[in-house]
């Protein structure tokens, strides 16, 4: 401990935030820098990578993901299937990259709409404050008391199961979490100088949000984005394993492996690598998430 | 802290209310109505259907039923099931143990593992274990539950040969076998959670270690386990608290895929099953049941948050 934290390096730093780990000197430093710009660049490098596999899915893919083959079931991974093939003989590679048309669709369809529902409501709230503000989070309130999975397995269960409504549920269910910290970052930008400053120059209430207010909120509001579509595939993948997603034959992540899971003692391979597949593609929005966070504002670091 | 308490309570009504109305709407999103589901594809005849939706009450005006339903709500009424036809409140019920018992395993799995491990990272902040632990909180953060799950179970079938037997006995029936049945689901739904635990105590250990009063622990030639366990920890670890109950709707949700997988008859296994079979009371009543859950154990996590914490109590 002492070791770690010298007393000396406390008394020069009184207003060291915590968090922030001290400066280090040559060698000492390169763990703290590989640590952190690396990491987000590999996330970084995934997430271009996971969406060139969702365009490019059918250039990359080897095999056909619906094409079954009586005579090649439970292929073992290598050789011509690289990842094995399934109860049906399909390529499981194949299946995975075509996985990821729906599981990045989806995420990212459902934050986006969280995103723009939330943006509105959340700015709506800061601007206005008073009645509607409070209307409006305590509706937020209400939507964000539900455990998400129950509330958007619900709602699918009414909507009925398809990949689409599975996309407005997660985005429903993610909307009190933008509002809110579109609202809190609005708050914050609302009442500094240089906003007043706008408005004191005439500015109408709309052009300063748009040219003032907005500008200087992106940051947490990106960083939330990014981070909500780690959470977000997750989401989609347990609806999926659930049977409530994208309905088989579709390749899907959380399909997948529920299909699976009648197999698995003697193809363990199909329970393996759409599992590798989503973690994978959480872990690098993670990273992305947190390194632009580190970026932009590096007082709120976390690691 | 009475005062407080009454505040809370009254800010937590209209959100309750709120749970309620999303509730009861559900059905109503539905196409068709409860009496088209009931019937299913044979075509009564329509004098019969009117009978039914009169019976049902559906010919009066969506206001009026809503709060004869909630008033039945408030005594604990929730109505009955399509399938089964018990009530959907017993149903709960029985099943809402069985969640909470895993719910419980995977908190504790989420602490044992995730605060040391965090404080560990605290205080060797910058080492090469320390950085570890980091990527091993993002890998916690990004394996999905259920694949845990599911390799976990492969796992123990394969060189443990240990299949997950159907049923769960409640741990005040059956102690000892309850609990070995719960390792691997705990710890399936227990390691996201650990691995946020562990994020937090680091940051809030850290941010402990910077102030005033550690240091005059130190100047005063304190030991350093003195300097944690008396001054750092007790005040680290209170925001901690905070985000494991805040946690306990992701454990609820978490448990849906997880009592799934592990076949657990719980609130799970219920909700997929009422899903199934289109048994929207069920579904209704699960939701309600869930969202009141989730805020009235906010609550209890911001009383604890005050009894823990004498500065918020003055404000």
């Amino acid at each position: 401990m002492s070791s770690s934290i010298p007393a000396s390096a406390v008394d020069k730093q009184p207003t060291r935030i915590a968090g922030v780990p001290q400066r280090r000197r040559g060698l000492a430093r390169l763990p703290v820098l590989v640590r952190r710009h690396a990491l987000s660049a590999a996330g970084l490098v995934l997430v271009v990578g996971l969406v060139g596999i969702t365009l490019a899915a059918p250039l990359l893919a080897s095999y056909d993901p619906l094409a079954m083959s009586s005579g090649t079931r439970f292929a073992r991974p290598g050789g011509a299937h690289l990842l094995g093939t399934d109860q049906f003989g399909r390529d499981i590679l194949s299946r995975i990259l075509y996985g990821t048309r729906i599981s990045l669709g989806v995420g990212m369809g459902s934050v986006v709409l969280a995103l723009v529902v939330g943006m509105v409501l959340g700015s709506l709230a800061a601007m206005r404050e008073g009645a509607l503000d409070s209307v409006i989070m305590r509706t937020m309130d209400v939507l964000f008391a539900f455990p998400a999975i129950l509330l958007a397995l619900a709602l699918i269960a009414v909507l009925g199961s398809t990949a689409r409504n599975v996309l407005l549920a997660i985005g429903l269910v993610y909307i009190p979490i933008f509002a809110r910290t579109v609202r809190a970052a609005v708050l914050t930008i609302k009442y500094r100088e240089f906003v007043d400053a706008a408005w004191a120059l005439g500015r109408s209430g709309p052009s300063t949000y748009v040219t003032h207010i907005l500008p200087n909120a992106l940051t947490p509001i990106l960083v939330q984005a990014t981070l909500s579509m780690s959470t977000a595939i997750l989401a989609e993948a347990a609806l999926s394993f659930l049977g409530v997603g994208a309905q088989p034959p579709t390749p899907s992540w959380g399909g997948m492996l529920s299909e699976s899971r009648a197999f698995m003692e003697v193809a363990p391979w199909t329970a393996v690598f759409p599992g590798v597949a989503i973690m994978l593609a959480v872990l690098s929005f993670n990273l992305l998430g947190d390194g632009i966070r580190d970026y932009l504002d590096p007082r709120v670091r976390t690691l | 802290m009475l005062q407080f308490l009454m505040r809370r309570l009254l800010v937590l009504i209209p959100i309750l209310i709120g749970v309620s109305i999303l509730s009861f709407l559900l059905l109503y999103l539905i196409p068709g109505d409860v009496v088209d589901i009931l019937m299913g594809t044979e075509s009564g005849d329509p004098a019969r259907l009117a009978e039914l939706r009169r019976l049902f009450g559906l010919d009066r005006p969506l206001p009026v039923r809503f709060v004869e339903w909630f008033g039945a709500v408030l005594h604990g009424d929730l109505g009955r099931s399509f399938v089964t036809r018990r009530p959907v409140a017993t149903e709960i019920l029985t099943a809402f143990p069985v969640t909470l018992q895993l719910a419980a395993a995977s908190l504790l799995v989420a602490l044992v593992i995730g605060v040391p491990l965090g404080i560990y990272a605290a205080i060797k902040r910058g080492s090469v274990g320390s950085a570890g632990l980091s990527v091993c909180v993002l890998l916690g953060l990004s394996i999905p539950n259920f694949w845990l799950g599911i390799l976990l179970i492969l796992f123990a079938s394969l060189y443990l040969h240990w299949f997950p037997p159907q049923g769960l006995n409640l741990v005040w029936h059956q102690p000892w076998e309850t609990l070995k049945q719960l390792v691997f689901p705990g710890f399936a739904l227990g390691l996201a959670l650990a691995a946020m635990v562990m994020r937090m105590t680091r940051a809030c250990v850290l941010e402990v270690l910077a102030q005033d009063y550690v240091r005059t622990a130190r100047a005063k030639g304190l030991a350093e386990w003195l300097v944690l366990g008396q001054h750092a920890l007790r005040n680290a670890l209170i925001p901690v608290v905070t985000l494991v109950g805040l946690q306990f709707g992701y454990l609820l949700g978490g448990a849906i895929v997880i009592e799934e997988i592990f076949s657990l008859p719980g609130m799970g296994r219920l909700v997929l099953r009422s899903i199934a079979q289109r048994d929207f009371p069920l579904v209704q009543g699960i939701l309600l049941f869930g969202g009141a859950s989730v805020v009235l154990l906010n609550l209890c996590v911001d009383v604890c948050y005050v009894l823990l914490d004498p500065r918020i109590r003055r404000r």
